[in-house]
């Protein structure tokens, strides 16, 4: 089944054009991955598909499970099923870890038609997760994301990856900040999630990530599109060579 | 118990040159004051007419002796205080009706927490005169709250003389005993000197009134004293919100942390002002005061003025004010989250509320600031943004 199907999507930011006809399908099963240079446009491509408001959709479409969502408010698009692990995770003081964890899951199972949860099987569900990705107690009664090293804030997005459940996920450089430790548990934490029904998309750098959750598709993105795709191979000729064969072949 | 200390001789005699009807009181304006941004006169004007009348309720046991009335000494300190120039000290000595002290002796340590509360009925001006005052190595915690009806004004004086080795939790709030205030105002002055090894925690929030004002004004007197201020306000409707909050480091090792936080709703506006000086000698000061105010409105307003003076070369000084609505990067985080516009929202806002509380562990200040932050919750707090 198609999950996202990204058509000709152009996007920009005040004046500036940052998306130029932008295409990508995912089906279920699937792990694709996106590598470029910085600045090539792949977190901005992961705000747009979430909703974040700041970006003018000029052109193109972005179907969800077959449904166009480029007017759906970013709650809208999670609870369809979307979920996006940030590049840089938000600060939320005042807000500890565990509340917010608490209140997503909830409010994710209204939508799903689910009860909602009480407090203590929450707590229980939060706990297991958590030990899974290495994440202490300690840092669940913390203000969410404040204070938090690199690693523990990418480690902090899986967690509440795995809590939401979502059926297609997109990773935004979730590898950087992370030691070779932190990194073998972020790709198993990740990889348990893969499974036939959902999709992923991960935006990546490197291609050290791509050893850890390993991806059916690469696509090379440059300037707002993808300029090349290909399987895993295609990953590993970015590590030697970088992007100047892609971009001076295009 | 209902304290009536009948004002004494002493404070009627030094009062005496102050002395006016409120007829022929001018409120200060802008002008002639140190802080500008709240401007008295807009407020309280001779078109309003009270009765001067004031009582406290406290919980503070006769027998032990602590309530005294004003006396000479006090005189003394009263007349050594820098409030001397300020107008709106010479419009509270004009009228007063009540003044006492709380003199807790050397050693005191209460194993309860002094309260008083006054609530100033219609029609009411409240004015007096407070001393509390400590001999050595003292423990207390002292909370005074304030509750204003329509047509009423409060006007508090309050001062503080801390000596060596004491460790004193202050509060004062304000709020409202009616839901729709009109006219209902407080003014207060509050002042202080912190002697060595002292130091004062203190809490002010302020909700509910038309309009409110705490001018704070705290002295490092000597060496190893501080002083540490968290300061509250919830502004809505038309209210107007002034915390002015200034502390003098006049010793060497001296430190200050104050903490102004507001919010404000609909068509309010608060104001913070204050400042940090440090005198030629107060080598070693470490002076912190940051201002906080969330907009959940787009008529509301803050203004805020911090301002540093240092004459001292060895400190470590950080001062800022931040105005601002809520974060749309945090809305966005949570709304990707599967969190709906409104319960973002609120999540929002009161991790804003929870945020000012984690900063305070003191347990009797921190119930204070809760009780107010709970009250405006329940109270005015809308849910659903205008
Ligand atoms: N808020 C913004 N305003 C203006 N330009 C922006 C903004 N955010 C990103 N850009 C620009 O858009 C381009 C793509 O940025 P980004 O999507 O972050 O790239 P990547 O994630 O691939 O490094 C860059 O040139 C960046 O400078
Ligand atoms: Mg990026």
């Amino acid at each position: 089944m198609n999950l996202l199907n990204i058509d000709n999507l152009h996007a920009s930011i005040g004046d500036e054009k940052i998306l130029n006809g932008f295409s990508l399908k995912i089906n279920s099963g699937e792990t694709h991955a996106i590598m470029g240079p910085n600045g090539s446009g792949k977190s901005t491509l992961s705000y747009v598909l979430s909703g974040k408001d700041d970006y003018n959709v000029t052109q193109g479409n972005i179907l969800l499970k077959n449904e166009n969502i480029i007017e759906l408010s970013a709650d809208e698009r999670s609870k369809l099923g979307l979920f996006l692990a940030f590049q840089y995770p938000i600060e939320l003081p005042g807000v500890t870890g565990m509340t917010f964890l608490r209140t997503i899951i909830n409010s994710s199972r209204v939508a799903k038609g689910l009860p909602e949860l009480e407090g203590i099987e929450l707590v229980k569900i939060i706990r297991e997760k958590a030990t899974e990705l290495n994440i202490s107690q300690d840092m669940l009664k913390r203000f969410v994301n404040v204070g938090f090293s690199g690693g523990e804030k990418k480690r902090f997005e899986i967690l509440q990856m795995s809590l939401l459940d979502p059926s297609i996920a997109v990773l935004d450089e979730t590898d950087s900040g992370l030691d070779v430790d932190a990194l073998r548990t972020v790709g198993s934490g990740v990889t348990n999630l893969k499974n036939k029904d959902k999709g992923m998309l991960v935006i990546t750098h490197y291609q050290r990530l791509l050893d850890h959750i390993v991806p059916d598709f690469v696509h090379i993105m440059v300037k707002g599109k993808i300029l090349e795709s290909g399987g895993p191979d295609l990953a590993k000729i970015v590590e030697k060579e970088g992007y100047k064969r892609f971009i001076d072949a295009n | 118990m209902l304290i009536n200390i009948k004002s004494s001789n002493s404070i009627l005699d030094f009062c005496l040159p102050y002395k006016k009807s409120f007829s022929d009181l001018v409120w200060p304006n802008s002008k002639i004051e140190t802080w500008k941004m709240t401007p008295l006169n807009k407020f309280i004007n001779n078109k309003n007419n009270y009765k001067v009348e004031s009582y406290y309720k406290t919980n503070v046991d006769n027998k032990v002796n602590i309530l005294k009335e004003i006396d000479a000494n006090n005189i003394q300190f009263l007349k050594s205080n820098f409030f001397k120039n300020s107008k709106m000290t010479d419009i509270i000595l004009s009228n007063i009706s009540s003044s006492f002290e709380v003199f807790l002796p050397d050693n005191f340590s209460s194993n309860y927490d002094i309260n008083f509360s006054s609530i100033v009925e219609s029609d009411i001006w409240a004015s007096s005169v407070i001393v509390i005052k400590t001999g050595k190595n003292v423990k207390a915690n002292i909370k005074f709250d304030y509750s204003l009806t329509s047509n009423s004004l409060c006007t508090p004086l309050i001062l503080f003389d801390i000596d060596d080795g004491s460790n004193l939790s202050f509060g004062l709030n304000v709020i409202n005993k009616d839901n729709s205030l009109k006219d209902a105002n407080f003014i207060s002055l509050i002042e202080g000197n912190i002697n060595k090894h002292s130091n004062i925690d203190m809490v002010v929030t302020q909700q509910g009134v038309n309009m409110s004002r705490s001018d704070i004004n705290m002295n490092l007197k000597n060496d190893f004293s501080s002083y540490n201020l968290t300061g509250i306000y919830f502004g809505r409707d038309k209210h107007h919100q002034d915390i002015t909050a200034c502390v003098n480091h006049l010793a060497q090792n001296t430190s200050s942390n104050q903490i102004v936080r507001g919010i404000l709703d609909d068509s309010s506006v608060g104001v913070y002002q204050g400042g940090i000086k440090v005198a030629p000698k107060a080598q070693k000061t470490d002076g912190k005061q940051m201002s906080r105010a969330l907009l959940l409105s787009k008529l509301a307003e803050s203004n805020s003025k911090p301002e540093l003076e240092i004459f001292a070369d060895d400190v470590t000084c950080a001062h800022g004010a931040t105005i601002g609505e809520l974060d749309k990067d945090q809305f966005f985080y949570l709304l990707s989250r599967g969190i709906s516009y409104n319960e973002a929202r609120d999540i929002l806002i009161k991790a804003y509320l929870s945020e000012i509380l984690s900063e305070v562990q003191n347990e009797f200040l921190y119930d204070q600031l809760d009780y107010a932050i709970n009250f405006w919750l329940d109270e005015f707090y809308s849910k659903v943004a205008a």
